[in-house]
């Protein structure tokens, strides 16, 4: 079996992966064709009915205050948290790894300044750093996407940095060296493939991490502005109205815990399935 | 050789019986696949008084048997499946946890391969090393200390009385590893057993080592168990050898005997790879092929995919241990080396 | 001694250059732009010492320095929302989120530590798998819904506790619970690992070879090298539990510093948002500090060097 089937293997073995995969699925598809299956339109108000209990005529999840469809709203609330989450943990994997690899290639005063940089904002809380953000731009999603792009890109950063000093004194890179090819190309075609995979398994949990960050900021009214509706806002929304209808704060709730749920699954799958010491230590120190 | 068979009979002349004595002794690590034997039934003496090596590749099972011995496999997977131990009549492996603990350290202590590893970095020598002394005998702190101190200045560790608050990390290699026998020895065990106790260590601070055990060892008349790959360390240290191959004992003799006229093909083999062996030899002959992996072992005798001298029935049947000409081998063939 | 002497510098060069990066930040947009963004509430004068505040005629590095000068004799200003001092909200306010934050700290390593212990220990049996869940869920759930399960439960249903509010008891628990969940989550999975891979280490074999009792071998020394890990992320939990409060207090009303940067910020009263910006940035950068230092006290292996 070559290397990537084998992989391929216990990803279709492991239990974890399998399940946050199917939970992430329902998820994704009911944010991606919710909306236009449904085909309400997630602004329309009707004072008529204002909450609305789920299960009521019209709409299945029941209506907020405005007598808006829950259902819709907490579908287009899923595309949100998913695109800037998804969006953001792209963006921080790019410069996380690029700027990881730099520094922990390069090392030296490179290294130092990036590392330092890198440090500060990796030990700042991302509530705060959104707050501030917020401070500076007015409340929307623009800080928030900023914050959490900074914070992820360094945690990222920190890692790939690691990894790129372990790997840069391996055979295969001393050779590639010797052998004279150019920084960028050792950089691009030895250390790289290597590094992808634990990047990828940081970027799920930060993806996980993106999402609630968004939620939170949302609920305390600095996320998406009405009327773009987002889980945390609905959360914060419904707050006010628990003793009448629950469900206002309850259905975007359970959506936000499955989607975080189905993100850490995934991450916790392909950390087992990707790095064999931290699948060990899960089973015990049973093999020495 | 005559003067062999009087040193044989020399120990049993005096009346003392084995110290330690396996009996059918097997381990077994639990596998995906069902439970494998990796020490596979071995029996083995200790008398009082001397240093038994106990040699072999590695992976052969030396470890896991020392292992055995103090109770300190990583159970599970690796447990011992079957066997006597019998310490001064009584076997260890009957004994509660904690009469097990009274025997660790004070009746037979174990040093390790690698004493970075080995030693507790976070707290200092001497804070272990007393609390180890106050774990067994009823003394005050100042006496404990006290007694790590006197313990650390014989194992020669200069200037005791300020190592004994270094941490491990402070300390070189050799020192790390005075460091460990002094801890071993403080409550003057009868059996020491020393797992690979140079192999971690420079070349030059090995032979100091060496010589550091043997002479704990004389002048405390304990016994001592010592593992080792190396035939060399055997050479200038072993009263007696034990030779263990895939989990079983192929070879035990006095030393000189051994290296003078050894009888099993692996001992022989072993003996060709060595550069400095006794048998002249113009060329280094390493041992062909591998130790096969446990759960694969020949039906016959383990050794003979490897063997020179195999024959027929070394297939088939496995050999149990031969006294032949008053030596003590497990091997069909009775002229293995001599028919070549 | 020379790691902690560096950490300190670094920690001071970190803190001069956040404060900068506020102060910049505040003017991101530009000054008439966040003048004119003043709460209606503001009166003409106010606007004035606004931008007279952020300085607008001088040259940034000279507001900057201005600015520094003010906050180090005392002179915080007023807000303009309410006109209240703002050294007067620092002593009342800050007091409201030591009290939380305190408490919540203390749940996070109170529970967290004992109960990844309990799972290293019986890893891999039903008390292991049970706490680990326990630990995926409530990473899993985010701390505001938390909150309102909190309430949900706890005030409107069985009404054992308050649901919002400050200062007493009563009233901390909801808050301070919702607040570590977080960390409690963290710090189990942290110490259970650090404790497995201390279990695993030749040391321990070393201590049973000298006749410790297994008790004795888990709870000083694997215990005390698990610790070590343990320590540094005490640190960056203050930071986290500093991010959090300001979402929690917010939820709960809790009077702290968290509810009223969030509520600056939403209301455009920049002074109080500004210099609430700074000493919660100031809380976050001390407390990786007082880690760092909490790390190398623990490690022998950087104590000396």
């Amino acid at each position: 079996m070559t290397p990537w089937k084998r992989t391929l293997e216990r990803m279709r073995r492991n239990k974890l992966l399998l399940f946050g995969t199917l939970l992430g699925a329902v998820v994704l598809g009911a944010g991606i064709l919710g909306p236009e299956i449904s085909g309400v339109n997630y602004t329309a108000q009707n004072f008529q009915n204002v909450h609305l209990p789920p299960g009521s005529e019209g709409h299945l999840l029941g209506t907020d205050g405005l007598g808006r469809d829950l259902a819709v709203r907490m579908f287009v609330g899923i595309r949100i948290s998913l695109l800037v989450a998804a969006g953001v943990t792209l963006l921080a994997l790019v410069a996380g790894i690029i700027l990881g690899m730099i520094a922990g290639y390069l090392r030296g005063k490179t290294d130092r300044v990036i590392g330092g940089v890198v440090d500060f904002v990796w030990g700042f809380p991302l509530i705060l750093v959104a707050v501030l953000f917020a401070g500076g731009f007015g409340e929307g999603l623009f800080p928030v996407i900023l914050a959490v792009g900074l914070v992820n890109t360094a945690a990222i950063a920190r890692v790939v940095r690691g990894e790129v000093l372990g790997l840069s004194e391996r055979e295969f890179v001393e050779a590639a060296r010797a052998g004279g090819y150019s920084r960028t190309r050792i950089m691009a075609r030895h250390i790289l493939p290597n590094i992808l995979a634990p990047a990828l398994v940081l970027a799920s949990y930060y993806v996980a991490v993106a999402v609630i960050a968004e939620a939170a900021l949302a609920f305390i009214g600095l996320g998406a502005q009405p009327p773009l509706p987002s889980l945390g806002q609905m959360v914060g929304d419904g707050r006010n109205f628990l003793r009448v209808n629950h469900w206002e704060s309850t259905v975007p709730g359970i959506a936000i815990v499955l989607l975080v749920l189905s993100v850490s699954l995934i991450g916790d799958g392909l950390r087992d399935v990707f790095d064999p010491r931290l699948r060990h230590e899960a089973k015990g120190v049973a093999e020495k | 050789m005559p003067e062999v068979a009087s040193d044989s009979t020399a120990i049993s002349a005096a009346g003392a019986g084995p110290i330690l004595s396996m009996r059918g002794l097997r381990t077994s690590v639990s596998t995906r696949d069902g439970a494998v034997d990796v020490v596979r039934g071995v029996s083995l003496d200790l008398y009082p008084n001397e240093v038994l090596c106990l040699v072999g590749e590695s992976g052969c099972g030396k470890t896991i048997t020392a292992l055995s011995i103090m109770r300190l496999l990583p159970t599970p997977p690796v447990r011992v499946r079957d066997g006597q131990i019998l310490f001064r009549d009584r076997d260890l492996l009957g004994l509660s946890d904690r009469e097990m603990r009274k025997v660790r350290s004070e009746e037979i202590s174990m040093i390790f391969q690698d004493p970075l590893t080995s030693l507790d970095p976070v707290f200092s020598i001497g804070s272990v090393m007393t609390e180890v002394i106050k774990t067994h005998r009823d003394v005050s702190r100042s006496v404990a200390h006290q007694m790590s101190v006197d313990i650390l200045d014989a194992v020669g560790i200069p200037d005791p009385h300020r190592r004994i608050n270094s941490y491990p990390h402070e300390l070189s290699g050799g020192m790390r590893q005075r460091v460990m026998i002094g801890m071993a020895l403080v409550l003057d065990p009868e059996i020491l057993v020393a797992d690979e106790p140079t192999t971690a260590l420079d070349v030059t601070v090995q032979a100091q080592i060496l010589e550091q055990l043997l002479e704990e060892q004389r002048e405390r008349q304990m016994s001592m168990l010592l593992i080792t790959h190396d035939l060399a360390i055997v050479a200038s240290v072993a009263d007696r050898v034990a030779v263990m191959y895939a989990g079983e004992i192929v070879e035990e003799a006095p030393v000189h005997e051994l290296f003078e006229d050894p009888k099993h093909p692996y001992t022989q083999g072993l003996l060709r790879a060595l550069p400095h062996a006794s048998i002249k030899r113009d060329v280094l002959v390493p041992i062909p092929g591998r130790v096969p992996p446990p759960q694969m072992m020949p039906p016959g005798c383990y050794f003979a995919p490897r063997c020179p001298d195999a024959i027929e029935l070394c297939w088939d049947g496995h050999p149990e241990h031969f006294d032949r000409d008053g030596r003590t081998y497990r091997c069909f063939n009775s002229q293995p080396f001599h028919q070549r | 001694m020379r790691r902690i002497a560096s950490r300190t510098v670094y920690t001071v060069i970190v803190l001069v250059l956040s404060s900068i990066a506020v102060f910049y930040a505040i003017r991101l947009s530009g000054g008439d732009a966040l003048a004119a963004r003043l709460p209606a509430s503001a009166t003409a004068e106010q606007r004035e010492a606004f931008r007279e505040l952020i300085g607008l005629n001088d040259a940034i590095y000279v507001q900057y320095f201005d600015y520094v000068g003010r906050l180090v004799t005392g002179d915080l200003g007023n807000s303009l929302t309410n006109n209240a001092s703002i050294s007067a909200m620092l002593v009342e306010h800050g007091r409201n989120s030591l009290i939380l934050g305190v408490a919540s700290f203390f749940l996070v390593f109170a529970i967290g530590v004992p109960l990844g212990i309990l799972a290293s220990v019986r890893r891999n049996t039903w008390t292991d798998g049970g706490i680990m869940s326990f630990s995926v869920a409530a990473m899993a759930v985010p701390n505001f819904w938390l909150a309102l399960l909190g309430v949900w439960l706890f005030a409107s249903t069985l009404r054992l506790l308050p649901s919002a509010g400050c200062c007493s008891p009563r009233q901390l628990v909801l808050p301070a619970v919702v607040l570590a969940m977080e960390g409690i989550a963290l710090t189990v999975r942290m110490t259970r690992s650090a404790m497995l891979e201390n279990l695993s280490q030749d040391f321990v074999r070393t201590l049973r070879a000298g006749g410790l009792s297994e008790l004795r071998i888990v709870g000083k020394h694997v215990f005390r090298n698990a610790l070590v890990p343990v320590i540094s992320l005490a640190g960056l939990r203050i930071g986290q539990i500093v991010g959090y409060a300001l979402v929690v207090e917010t939820i709960f009303g809790w009077p702290g510093l968290g509810q009223v940067l969030v509520n600056a910020v939403l209301r455009r009263d920049y002074p109080v948002a500004q210099f609430f910006s700074l000493v919660l940035i100031t809380v976050v950068v001390l407390s990786n500090w007082l880690a760092d230092i909490g790390y190398t006290l623990a490690n022998p292996r950087l104590r000396r060097t």
